[in-house]
């Protein structure tokens, strides 16, 4: 649980700074078409047949668009300003009509024990993959707002060395490794990015994991899982903030209805 | 006034729901405990026995009681004793030597190594699997876990 009260704290107080600075905004020119459309057909039925009327049904834009691909600035704060932790973390996600398939994959590498007497040591690759639904779909500059579930597996090992003081055995040396753990998981992400500048984006992604399961255990249990947290904790909460950049193809039209 | 109550009861509810490390509060420990009783009574009946010594053979340096290596042991008698594991192994032996026979009891145990706080040393904890002997008339399993707050016997031998 360390830490996670104060990430939710963060977490909450950049949502709602990026949502005033970012969606309300943008999304002011939404919300006019759709009063100007409500108040110029105020004289049609509310059936179905006058909502269709309002809200004719756009025909879906499956074809991708895009490719962002987004690097974790905080992994990599991490690595330079922690001693015994090592991250990255790669994103990558595209465009299918209002959905997005995201991919993410990250390494995670950390120490633990220094001056308490023992030593202990992870290492491993994590990846994520799963879709994602863009609430922002009527904004064309490259804002999104992105809300997901995903699938996370880590693949990963550990080590521990420490001695015990037995009251009938004595002091002796223990050593202790897990070669070949696998963890899975399922997360819920939200992703809020917008374009600075050119096709530089940047944004975070807040991500609650749930699910937690850990194969090939032995006799010791794990400490820290990569890409997941802490193995103590069955949930977890992280947030990675990313700098991108998207590879667009072509323009997608905007996915509202046809005028 | 409201934004500052609101920081108030932020701050708050992070500091409330930190978690208390205290390294010392050990949930496990690393003995069984062995209660004797009577193997021929109706009720049960605790047997208070008096052993020349108690100890592992493979370990033979270390010995739980003996009131032969022990001269200032003033009274050696037990109706109960603890039987510590070796984290390194899954199987333990040990004897009871009396002046006429020498009881063996077999102890199978899963051990567990656990990180609990990254600021306090790793702890074993144990699961016992299963206990048999040759000699006593029958061991009965009661409470498999090492536990520091169980309130039974692990094991009972009756002889």
């Amino acid at each position: 649980m360390k830490g996670i009260q104060l990430h939710i704290v963060l977490v909450a107080a950049l949502i709602v700074l990026s949502w005033k600075s970012v969606a309300q905004g943008r999304l002011s020119g939404a919300a006019n078409q759709f009063s100007q459309r409500s108040s110029s057909s105020s004289n049609t039925e509310r059936t179905p047949q006058g909502i269709k009327e309002i809200f004719p049904p756009r025909e879906r834009d499956w074809k991708p668009s895009m490719l962002r691909i987004s690097y974790d600035a905080i992994a990599g704060g991490v690595s330079v300003f922690d001693d015994y932790k090592r991250r990255t973390g790669f994103q990558a996600a595209m465009d299918f009509d209002q959905y997005f398939l995201a991919v993410e994959y990250g390494t995670e590498s950390s120490e633990r024990g220094d001056g308490f007497g023992y030593q202990y040591e992870a290492q491993g690759n994590y990846f994520s993959v799963g879709p994602e639904v863009n609430l922002l779909k009527n904004v064309t500059d490259g804002s999104i707002l992105t809300f997901g579930l995903r699938y996370g597996q880590a693949n990963f090992s550990d080590q521990l060395t420490f001695s015990v003081d037995s009251t009938f055995f004595g002091d002796y040396d223990v050593s202790a490794a897990n070669p070949d753990l696998i963890a899975r998981w399922m997360e819920m992400t939200m992703h809020l990015s917008t374009e600075v500048w050119k096709n530089l984006t940047v944004g975070y992604t807040v991500r609650y994991k749930v699910a937690r399961k850990v194969k090939n255990i032995g006799v010791m249990a794990p400490y820290d899982v990569p890409g997941f947290g802490l193995y103590e904790d069955n949930t977890g909460v992280r947030l990675n903030f990313y700098i991108g950049w998207v590879f667009r193809w072509r323009e997608k039209e905007l996915l509202e209805e046809k005028k | 006034m409201r934004n500052g109550f609101i920081l108030i009861l932020g701050l708050w509810s992070v500091v409330s729901c930190q978690e208390i490390k205290d390294c010392e509060l050990e949930t496990s420990r690393d003995y069984a405990i062995v209660g004797f009783y009577e193997s021929d009574s109706v009720e049960k009946e605790v047997k208070t026995v008096a052993f020349a010594k108690v100890y592992a053979p493979d370990y033979d340096d270390y010995y739980y009681i003996s009131s032969t290596s022990d001269t200032t042991l003033t009274d050696d008698t037990i109706s109960a004793t603890g039987l510590y594991l070796y984290s390194e192994a899954e199987t333990i032996d040990y004897l009871f030597e009396t002046d006429s026979i020498n009881y063996s009891l077999t102890i199978e145990y899963t051990p567990h190594l656990r990180i609990y706080y990254d600021e306090c040393d790793p702890v074993y904890s144990y699961k016992i699997d299963t206990a048999y002997s040759n000699e006593f008339d029958s061991v009965a399993i009661i409470y498999r876990p090492l536990g520091e707050f169980q309130t039974t016997y692990n094991l009972e031998v009756y002889f």
